[in-house]
């Protein structure tokens, strides 16, 4: 690998240049293609044309002029003298963008498909401030890219080995150039036919979801023209009749679109473990490329079904460090995961087995909150029925009412028998769910806060709902006893404040 | 809590009887004044709706005025509650320091206690509105990197003390740092 110099202010890779108009392109062409629509469907006379020509030739000379100034003007460089990364760029005016190496949480690869055309990385630079929270350097060549991450997450990681002194338990400071280039530990490769099953066993609502929502968007864009909305009117005639065989097809299609969502987005997942860093890689559309740090995760999850568990499919979600509420965001999905690979993940992050040494269980009162919850509507559809009682007879409604109250209570009991609190000694481990089973893994020493809220009824009975605030999202706990989770909490808040390594 | 795994519980009870209890500490309660802050805020929402309702009482035709006397009712049931829960509100709020984290306690009907950490700190601010200045009170704002669930917001403190834990805290996030 030859030796990149970062130092000196420098420009993208010649051919970000095509990305660049490209891309202007490709936004003039969404924002244009009404009119482009209209020209073709009106009848237009030739002066009209020929000043839609220039106009249309005007601007693309414009963007193209744009495109080679702004590729011009962006430029960037590591200034080793101020400990930070210079990002130069604009057309009319100049942003100047500055971050501090121990700012810098992140350096991602992504591609998108025309990236992968033309042979270029985007690095992404993420950040732990709330604002300039991404910067996106969107042409490198492949052993730039590398080469740039590697000396800036160098730089990062000594930064904060210098702030956090002698806290780390292995040399992960040290960092060599060539450490991303050698062989990973282990590595986990997720097929196509994995994903397929993976599509198949996952919710399909989703699907179904989004063929309705472009149904009611195609309904809406052709209301305005009469005929069109009385000619989509008939097969809805046409399908009230049968109503079923719509309902499987569109369950069918719903299935499609679920597994097709999931082979794109997760086509060829792959993990790599090397000496400091879990490599993930994965997406056919946006390719997307992430180093995670164990010293990085804040929170981490494995999510699996019942049918997913008999093919040992786990999801694993992990979180970093976030300084808005956008936490969906900052999570990273791996999927499709045999459970020991989930294990070799949970083994790399955390190093150390988890033995849980307790647990603590909601009160019974939550499952005798979430019935009664349950039955509000049947209430309320019970005194609507008192005063229109022709509507329904009461044998229907007792026999449905009866088959909701057995289903809900069923439900809502698992629900109860599943939701756990564990502790370790340096584990919070929540389990929950009936259906989608989830175990959310929070290491106490990177608790932020503690809060422990109690709604004026739940005081006679010495109830409180407890809430651990991470750096990756909050886990809430409703309902235990409070002398009961007392010593817990005292016991975690200890824990916190004796230790001295970096939560981050 | 089952009694099996109360057995393997007993291993670190012990550890965890002589731990500090945080639901021991006396805290400071907040300010009065901060009351008389919170009563003016809801006065003057109580004002703006009474000027909307005498406006419907001048310009609706008279068959409206059944609905409006409800409506008088109703706002008046909801100002007496709000004044109420003010009073509860302070009442019930206090915070409290310690030697490695702080503590705050609020609400009346949701009484939520939140516990931060010294070295869990990112920064700490001190704010004072205008209606603050006139009265000498202050808020105490800690940041913690766990979202907006985790920030401590304290109001009614006098500005001298908050200026004063503020230099604690942040004396106490540097020696951590």
């Amino acid at each position: 690998m030859p030796d990149y110099n970062f130092s000196e202010p420098q420009r993208q890779s010649g051919v970000g240049l095509v990305l660049i108009f490209a891309t202007s392109l490709y936004h003039i062409g969404r924002n244009l293609w009404v009119v482009v629509f209209y020209f073709a469907f009106k009848e237009v006379d030739q002066r009209t044309l020929f000043f839609a020509g220039a106009g249309l030739m005007l601007l693309l000379l414009l963007s193209l002029a744009y495109s080679i100034i702004y590729f011009l003007n962006f430029k960037f460089h590591i200034d080793q003298k101020n400990e930070e990364f210079v990002l130069q760029k604009g057309v009319f005016s100049t942003d100047v963008i500055n971050i501090p190496f121990r700012k810098i949480q992140q350096v991602n690869f992504r591609r998108n498909i025309l990236q992968r055309i033309i042979g270029v990385y985007s690095v992404v630079v993420e950040t732990a401030g709330s604002q300039d929270k991404e910067v996106e350097i969107r042409a490198l060549s492949g052993e730039k890219a590398n080469a740039l991450a590697d000396k800036l997450m160098a730089h990062a990681e000594e930064e904060r080995a210098e702030a956090a002194a002698e806290n780390y338990l292995d040399d992960s400071e040290v960092m060599g150039p060539d450490s991303t280039k050698a062989l990973p530990q282990w590595e986990h490769k997720v097929s196509l036919w994995t994903l397929v099953k993976l599509g198949l066993t996952s919710n399909y609502l989703r699907g179904v979801g989004i063929i309705v929502a472009f149904y009611f968007t195609l309904r809406e864009q052709f209301m305005f023209n009469e005929d069109l909305a009385a000619q989509i009117q008939e097969p809805q005639a046409y399908f009230s009749q049968g109503k079923y065989f719509f309902i499987i097809f569109l369950l069918l299609v719903g299935m499609l679109l679920t597994v097709g969502e999931t082979v794109v987005k997760y086509f060829g997942l792959h993990l790599q473990k090397y000496k400091d860093t879990l490599q993930v890689e994965m997406g056919l559309r946006n390719n997307t490329k992430v180093n995670l740090r164990a010293s990085r995760i804040q929170l981490l999850q494995v999510l699996t079904n019942p049918i997913q568990k008999k093919m040992d499919l786990f999801q694993v979600k992990i979180s970093l460090a976030s300084s808005e509420n956008d936490l969906e965001k900052n999570q990273i999905k791996i999927v499709g995961l045999p459970p020991h690979v989930v294990e070799q993940v949970k083994e790399y992050f955390y190093q150390a087995e988890i033995r849980e040494n307790f647990k603590i269980t909601p009160s019974k009162y939550l499952l005798l909150r979430k019935i009664s919850r349950g039955l509000i509507p049947l209430v309320v559809i019970a005194v609507f029925l008192f005063f229109y009682a022709q509507l329904v007879s009461l044998s229907w409604f007792l026999g449905i009412a009866s088959v909701y109250i057995m289903l809900f209570s069923v439900y809502n009991f698992f629900y109860f028998k599943k939701l756990q609190l564990g502790v370790s000694e340096e584990f919070l481990i929540r389990h929950s769910g009936v259906w989608i089973q989830k175990e959310e893994y929070l290491e106490i020493f990177r608790l932020q806060a503690v809060s422990v809220s109690q709604p004026v009824w739940y005081k006679k009975r010495g109830l409180v709902n407890l809430t651990f605030h991470s750096a990756g999202g909050d886990i809430s706990f409703p309902m235990v006893k409070k002398v009961q989770v007392q010593p817990v909490l005292n016991y975690l808040l200890y824990k916190i404040e004796v230790t001295e390594k970096a939560w981050m | 809590m089952d009694p099996i795994a109360a057995e393997e519980f007993s291993n670190f009870e012990l550890k965890v009887a002589s731990l500090p209890k945080f639901e021991e500490v006396t805290l400071h309660p907040i300010s009065k004044k901060y009351l008389v802050k919170l009563q003016v805020g809801t006065t003057l929402s109580f004002l703006f709706f009474a000027v909307g309702i005498f406006l419907g009482y001048t310009f609706l035709p008279t068959e409206f005025h059944k609905y409006l006397f409800w409506a008088v009712i109703v706002i008046l049931l909801l100002f007496g509650w709000s004044i109420f829960n003010n009073v509860m509100y302070v009442k019930k709020s206090g915070y409290a320091l310690r030697e490695q984290d702080i503590i705050f306690k609020r609400g009346f009907l949701f009484e939520r206690t939140t516990v931060v950490p010294f070295n869990r700190i990112q920064h700490v601010t001190v704010e004072r509105s205008f209606l603050d200045k006139m009265l000498n009170i202050a808020t105490l704002k800690v940041f913690t990197a766990g979202g907006s669930g985790s920030d401590v917001s304290i109001p009614g403190i006098k500005p001298e003390t908050a200026t004063s834990v503020k230099e604690e805290i942040s004396g106490r996030i540097y020696n951590h740092a």
